[in-house]
């Protein structure tokens, strides 16, 4: 009886684990998405001169980067990827620390600033892109 | 212009060029896109400001520096054997460029623009992506250690040979930052050789340089009289080398 009982109370906690990760993962990829609408949401605003748009999606930005931000690289990162997790994380602080002045210069009408910013952020989601998924460039 | 404002206006240009001659040749150089620009003269000293000598370096290890600008930072070695002499280099344009070798009693002191070449990853007080490998060490970079690398994309270069690219999405060599060593041993940093990134940094660091420097215009004073080395250890919280 014992053995039964231990055996079903090992499933229960890796299963309880396996749905955890899931979990983690799936609101990464949320996460993701939302960034990526951000950023296209930045670019929208730029092109139309909406600086209110522009502030509202960096804003966006920076609130989707939490979970990537507190979350250990290489739990979402491919097997073969996962040594670069210190360096996925670096690109995140630098979007974040973009989207923060470009917020700023949004602020302070410093329009070239703020478009600037923004082709940093799209610039360190390519580099993180191109290390990460080298193959499936290819 | 009366003839009293003109005298004027040339003695006091031809003070400034007296006292600091860099101030010309270092804009003509740059004006005729030439791979070498003089900067101010500056002395290596210690965290307690003392003058750092050649014969007290620690083989192998990454000390750091910013030159010529306040917060480009720098990397100076002493390796283990003598570095190569004469050796061609060429930039992403495609204009050659000699490297002489290393300085010291054996030229093996050598200092390089640590920004690299291909995405500017450089030390910060935070975290260091770019740094010389030691020989007992692997790397993701290159098939031995014994070389600079970058481990943002994973970039290789030959520390031996100027900087030369040895793998890596890196297009051309690291800049060299040329040393001297004085009479008493001292080190002195003199000049800058090879293709600098330096403008596209000052472009692309804006939010970094308000966080340590307190802005843009602050991150481009130049480093003048002397310039504080520390070991990479001592300059950074993280060195991440993959």
């Amino acid at each position: 009886m014992k053995k039964v009982i231990l055996s079903i109370l090992c499933l229960v906690f890796a299963s309880s684990l396996y749905a955890q990760t899931k979990t983690e993962q799936s609101k990464l990829a949320s996460d993701m998405r939302t960034m990526l609408a951000a950023v296209t949401d930045i670019q929208r605003a730029g092109f139309y001169n909406n600086k209110i748009g522009v502030k509202e999606a960096a804003t966006k930005l920076i609130k989707s980067l939490d979970s990537l931000l507190t979350t250990d690289p290489t739990s979402y990162l491919p097997n073969d990827k996962a040594d670069a997790g210190k360096f996925a994380k670096k690109r995140e602080q630098m979007i974040k620390l973009y989207a923060e002045d470009l917020i700023v210069s949004i602020e302070s009408e410093n329009i070239e600033d703020a478009m600037d910013n923004y082709s940093r952020i799209l610039n360190e989601c390519t580099s993180c892109h191109s290390r990460i998924r080298t193959k499936a460039w290819k | 212009m009366d003839r009293r404002n003109f005298l004027k206006v040339t003695a006091a240009t031809g003070a400034l060029v007296a006292i600091s001659p860099s101030t010309i040749t270092g804009r003509l150089y740059a004006d005729t896109n030439i791979l070498y620009q003089t900067y101010e003269k500056v002395q290596l000293v210690d965290a307690s400001g003392v003058a750092i000598k050649a014969s007290t370096l620690k083989k192998e290890t990454n000390y750091v520096f910013n030159y010529p600008y306040v917060s480009t930072p720098s990397i100076l070695l002493d390796l283990d054997t003598p570095t190569v002499q004469d050796v061609t280099l060429k930039s992403e344009d495609g204009q050659e460029y000699i490297w002489k070798s290393g300085v010291g009693a054996k030229r093996t002191i050598v200092a390089y623009s640590a920004i690299c070449s291909h995405q500017l990853a450089h030390p910060t007080p935070d975290d260091s992506f770019l740094q010389y490998c030691t020989k007992d060490k692997k790397t993701m970079a290159y098939e031995h250690g014994g070389v600079m690398v970058c481990s943002s994309h994973l970039s290789a270069f030959d520390a031996k040979e100027g900087c030369k690219r040895l793998a890596g999405p890196a297009a051309q060599p690291l800049a060299s930052i040329i040393i001297e060593v004085a009479a008493d041993d001292t080190l002195w940093a003199v000049a800058v050789l090879g293709p600098d990134k330096f403008h596209e940094y000052f472009q692309a660091f804006k939010p970094e340089f308000k966080k340590y420097y307190g802005g843009k215009r602050e991150a481009k004073n130049l480093v003048n009289t002397s310039a504080k080395m520390v070991t990479l250890n001592e300059y950074t919280k993280e060195i991440i080398q993959y």
